[in-house]
């Protein structure tokens, strides 16, 4: 689809490492190293895809041949609060309770 | 990078604009949740899809995709044929996904410009980058705890609202110019029906990218992305602060980092914004839960056709049918409800054509953007709330025409009919404010004004004219302002010039 999706970034540990960050996961140096090669082996297995020509051929947006599926502009009634609230992990006054995560957008008193 | 000694030509903003509007569906962008969210309690108006459950599939939903498409139209943008979703990745608490549907390389629409009239300027045309369609995210509010850990609450009925993005182009060469395109912008957006545009209520959102260069120099290869700004003031004064602000850091021969701030309110200043950098790694990829769209040009020809009459064209057509000036027609079309306030005023008014229409219209106008308009903003109402009628309006105008009351009457009568909500005839005759124009009920009135001011009558007999006016108001006191102005000068002439003959007479 795009340049950005070519990894021309970091490769192995490093690249664990800012991945384990970006999504939040907490990982100890040995398993870094440990999955940085297993990471390194696999994104080596799947460059071969690399090698097959493609000239000419369709860039595929969907696996499946099927467009636009909508639906109608239509509000249902809702789900129940204390229902929807069941899966999360923390809830307080009707809200997700979360860890505070440093971020830009509005605080409240 | 500037980093060359300070110079004495003077530098220009340039500016671009990214604009996010909540379009005004009845459900959200990728399930069936109401968007109708203001005052509702947190988390009411959510379901599997919108809460990032695992295992539940979005579908598009026609009708945004409808509003960005005719937005795009009337932005003069072109609309894609081929175009599709993508994810883009990062985790921060208000995204239930752990990502954002949005657009990246293939828009919805792009290539479009809007025009603006700086006053005493030229009409610049400002370009638009792309308009395209993504989902809102839910709202945090931040907390601390009792043992000093802070903690984040989510609502998430706002996440999943359609929200369009609309990218302008670094066009915009000043704060004031940047406050045209904003204003322009949402004057559009309401015409469309598309969107509130309240920027108070963040329903509408304006993010700025500016930086400095010396006139005619190729766009800077840096720039500040300032965030935080809740209102076209702050826009302006946001851009205003940066202006002053990069400026003497260039002057001084400084750096200026490419960064994040935030508008604050309470400093006047933008502040730095720390910023984790590895935020800006999106990773980018096509929505597997989404096949593409394919948007067919009978679609899109058909939306163009439903596009209703916009600011700029009906504020012509004002000039040009009610021969109305730039200025008053643009108060008028600056907003839909304004605009359409106006033209049921005339339609609910009496036939009329060339100049009596003309006088007319430029009375409704001058009512609409006069009192109506200082009254809705003490009131702080919107004019589609306004407790006068456009035909209440018009009934008012209409006892001014047929001389029942005058326009100082009309004074009285109108904020009246704006607290009470009543008709003008009930509040004309309820306080038997009924102009007299009948001659015989007036000329008592005048009679004694002149027996009780002989001073008057002797100065108008040695030729001051101003005598006159001053015994009309002496009827105008005792009729308690109700005399037909007009009526009670002539019948003071009158009467003078007949008292005069008679001592003629006399003599």
């Amino acid at each position: 689809m795009t340049e950005d999706n070519t990894d021309t970034g970091p490769s192995g540990p490093e690249l664990v490492r800012s991945l384990a960050e970006l999504s939040r996961v907490g990982m100890t140096d040995e398993e870094v190293v440990a999955f940085g090669g297993q990471l390194d082996a696999i994104i080596e297995s799947v460059s071969a895809l690399q090698e097959v020509d493609t000239e000419g051929v369709e860039p595929t947006g969907h696996a499946i041949d099927v467009t636009n599926v909508y639906r109608e502009d239509i509000a249902r009634e809702p789900y129940g609060r204390d229902e929807m609230l069941s899966n999360a992990p923390a809830a307080q006054e009707g809200y997700v309770r979360v860890r505070y995560v440093f971020g830009e957008d509005e605080t409240e008193p | 990078m500037i980093a060359t000694a300070p110079t004495k030509v003077a530098l220009e903003p340039v500016i671009g604009l990214e604009v996010h509007a909540q379009l005004l569906t009845k459900s959200k962008m990728f399930c069936g949740c109401s968007t109708d969210y203001t005052g509702a309690e947190p988390n009411t108006r959510v379901c599997p899809v919108c809460m990032g459950l695992p295992g539940t599939l979005p579908v598009i939903n026609q009708q945004a995709v409808a509003a960005t498409i005719m937005t795009a139209l009337a932005l003069n943008c072109e609309i894609a044929e081929d175009t599709k979703f993508d994810r883009k990745n990062y985790p921060y608490p208000d995204l239930m996904k752990g990502y954002q549907i949005s657009q990246y390389d293939l828009p919805l629409t792009r290539n479009g410009w809007l025009e603006i009239e700086p006053e005493n300027g030229e009409t610049r045309t400002i370009g638009i980058t792309r308009v395209h369609l993504e989902e809102d995210t839910a709202r945090l509010t931040h907390r601390v705890d009792v043992t000093g850990e802070t903690y984040s609450l989510v609502d998430i009925n706002r996440s999943g609202v359609p929200l369009m993005e609309v990218v302008g182009e670094p066009d915009l060469r000043s704060p004031e110019e940047a406050r045209l395109y904003l204003t322009k912008l949402r004057s559009i957006l309401q015409y469309l029906g598309v969107s509130t545009g309240n920027m108070e209520e963040g329903s509408f959102r304006c993010d700025a990218n500016i930086s400095m260069r010396k006139p005619g120099d190729p766009l800077p290869n840096w720039k500040v992305e300032v965030k935080n700004m809740n209102s076209f003031r702050a826009v302006f004064r946001a851009l205003e602060f940066e202006v002053e602000r990069q400026t003497d850091l260039i002057l001084r021969g400084e750096r200026i980092p490419q960064e994040t701030r935030g508008w604050s309110e309470e400093a006047g200043a933008t502040l730095s914004q720390r910023s984790k950098e590895y935020a800006q790694d999106y990773r980018y990829f096509p929505e597997p839960d989404l096949p593409p769209l394919v948007v067919s040009r009978e679609w899109v020809d058909k939306l163009r056709q439903s596009l209703p009459e916009l600011p700029d064209a009906r504020r012509a057509r004002f000039m040009t049918d009610f021969a109305l000036s730039l200025y008053d027609a643009g108060l008028l079309t600056a907003s839909r409800g304004t605009a359409d306030y106006f033209e049921q005023a005339l339609e609910a008014s009496p036939q009329a054509q060339g100049d009596a229409e003309q006088a007319r219209a430029k009375a409704v106008a001058n009512w609409i953007v006069g009192d109506l308009t200082h009254l809705l903003s003490e009131a702080n109402t919107d004019i589609a709330d306004s407790p006068v009628s456009a035909s209440a309006l018009a009934a008012m105008l209409a006892l001014m025409d047929d001389g029942t009351i005058s326009v100082r009457m009309a004074k009285e009568v109108f904020p009246d009919m704006f607290s009470t909500g009543r008709s003008p005839q009930d509040i004309v005759a309820e306080k038997g404010l009924t102009q007299i124009n009948d001659e015989h009920a007036l000329a008592t009135a005048v009679q004694e004004a002149i027996e009780a001011n002989p001073k008057a009558v002797t100065d108008f007999q040695k030729g001051k004219q101003n005598a006159v006016g001053f015994l009309v108001g002496q009827v105008m006191r005792a009729t308690r302002g109700q005399a037909n102005p007009q009526t009670a000068n002539q019948l003071v002439v009158q009467q003078l010039a007949a008292l005069g003959a008679s001592e003629d007479e006399a003599q």
